[in-house]
């Protein structure tokens, strides 16, 4: 066997032993929670108390997104409670005025962690819930199974929204600026005006 | 992909002077079709970029064939070679980088594994880094995955992969290197 061959072996063996073994990682990595405490923005606000369960996902941007969701609803007055989803967030929603669930998209399904929180929590008692996820091009499969489990656990959807990363979240300005920046954007802005929306 | 590459000679007719001028040619439409990609990339026009891709790689491809035949491989042929290669790849992943589908540090390791592939092949051509050879194919690959499949998950499969390679490119040249000098 030619040297070249041998390479193209050994580099052909490499990728599926680290293909195989980032789907292994990955499985487990999706199925784990991340626990974080639950912390507070504008704890004065008067326009009623949020809260805000996610799942930070593997890149950065859910996370990005989420927090320009928080920073819209405290401009507009709101008392921000944000957590990651886990066994650690509250599963007593009665005292919020608003729950956001916010998930990364995985193949074409909403994180396990945030699902399994709302299996945990059960009984939304028909509190308003905005459903935000965010995608690499389609998330519409994956609100609808959201809407489902929100649906199935009491709660009352007042707005899913989703954000991606490789489909243009806004058609019409498509080729200025940023795609991320403008779904970061679009979370802050729709985050701002929930206030009449829901009341 | 890094073979040897071609230097045209002298004499003969004028179509084959410019029959040894297109590997050069082909070389440097792939280096321009860099630029292309980036913005394609970023203007989510993936197909578009797709087909850009499928010109750099078909380029790649053919160029190396053609100076077999009409030309005189030569060692600057083979940088330029690589260095086209090199601007698709970072084109590519820093456009993929600013849509955040991957972390800016990924670019980073890219260029860092394409300077060592430079700084090594000049302080000793005999490394043994089966994984450096193919690296080009795989960043290639990797690229039209990331165009074809929109999915979070596939994405940080091919994260791993991608992250995996330069590594290993990168430490099995690091110790040839070392290797080399300490025999020196």
């Amino acid at each position: 066997m030619s040297t070249f061959w041998k390479g193209l072996l050994i580099a052909v063996t490499f990728i599926f032993v680290v293909t195989g073994g980032s789907l292994i990682w990955l499985q487990w990595r999706l199925d784990q929670e991340t626990v974080t405490p639950l912390a507070i923005a504008n704890p004065n606000g008067t326009s009623g108390k949020a809260l805000i369960v996610y799942q930070p996902g593997l890149s950065s941007f859910p996370k990005k997104v989420i927090a320009a969701f928080a920073e819209g609803l405290v401009a507009s007055g709101w008392q921000v409670w944000t957590t990651t989803a886990s066994s650690q967030a509250p599963a007593a929603v009665a005292s919020y005025d608003l729950i956001v669930l916010g998930s990364p998209v995985y193949a074409d399904a909403p994180g396990k962690a945030l699902a399994r929180y709302i299996e945990r929590v059960a009984d939304f008692g028909r509190r308003p819930v905005v459903i935000l996820l965010m995608a690499a091009r389609g998330a519409e499969h994956a609100i609808k199974l959201t809407e489902q489990m929100v649906a199935k656990a009491s709660g009352r959807r007042v707005l899913s929204l989703g954000l991606t990363t490789m489909k243009p979240n806004d058609e019409a300005n498509k080729y200025t600026g940023s795609n991320t920046h403008r779904a970061i954007q679009i979370a802050r802005d729709t985050g701002r005006a929930l206030q009449p929306a829901i009341h | 992909m890094v073979t040897g590459q071609f230097a045209a000679g002298g004499g003969g007719s004028l179509t084959l002077e410019l029959l040894r001028l297109l590997p050069q040619f082909l070389t440097g439409l792939r280096l321009v079709s860099a630029l292309l990609l980036w913005w394609l990339v970023t203007s989510l026009e993936f197909q578009s970029a797709l087909i850009c891709l499928g010109f750099a790689i078909l380029s790649d491809a053919v160029d190396g064939s053609l100076v077999r035949r009409f030309g005189v491989p030569s060692r600057a042929g083979a940088y330029f070679d690589a260095t086209a290669d090199f601007a698709v790849v970072a084109a590519a992943f820093s456009a993929f980088a600013h849509l955040e589908i991957y972390p800016t540090w990924l670019v980073a390791l890219i260029a860092l594994a394409f300077l060592v592939f430079i700084l090594s092949s000049i302080v000793t051509p005999m490394i043994y880094d089966p994984i450096g050879r193919h690296i080009g194919g795989i960043l290639f690959v990797a690229t039209a995955a990331t165009l074809l499949l929109h999915d979070f998950l596939v994405q940080s499969v091919i994260l791993s992969v991608a992250t995996g390679s330069l590594g290993m490119t990168l430490g099995a040249r690091t110790a040839y290197v070392l290797a080399a000098y300490r025999h020196l």
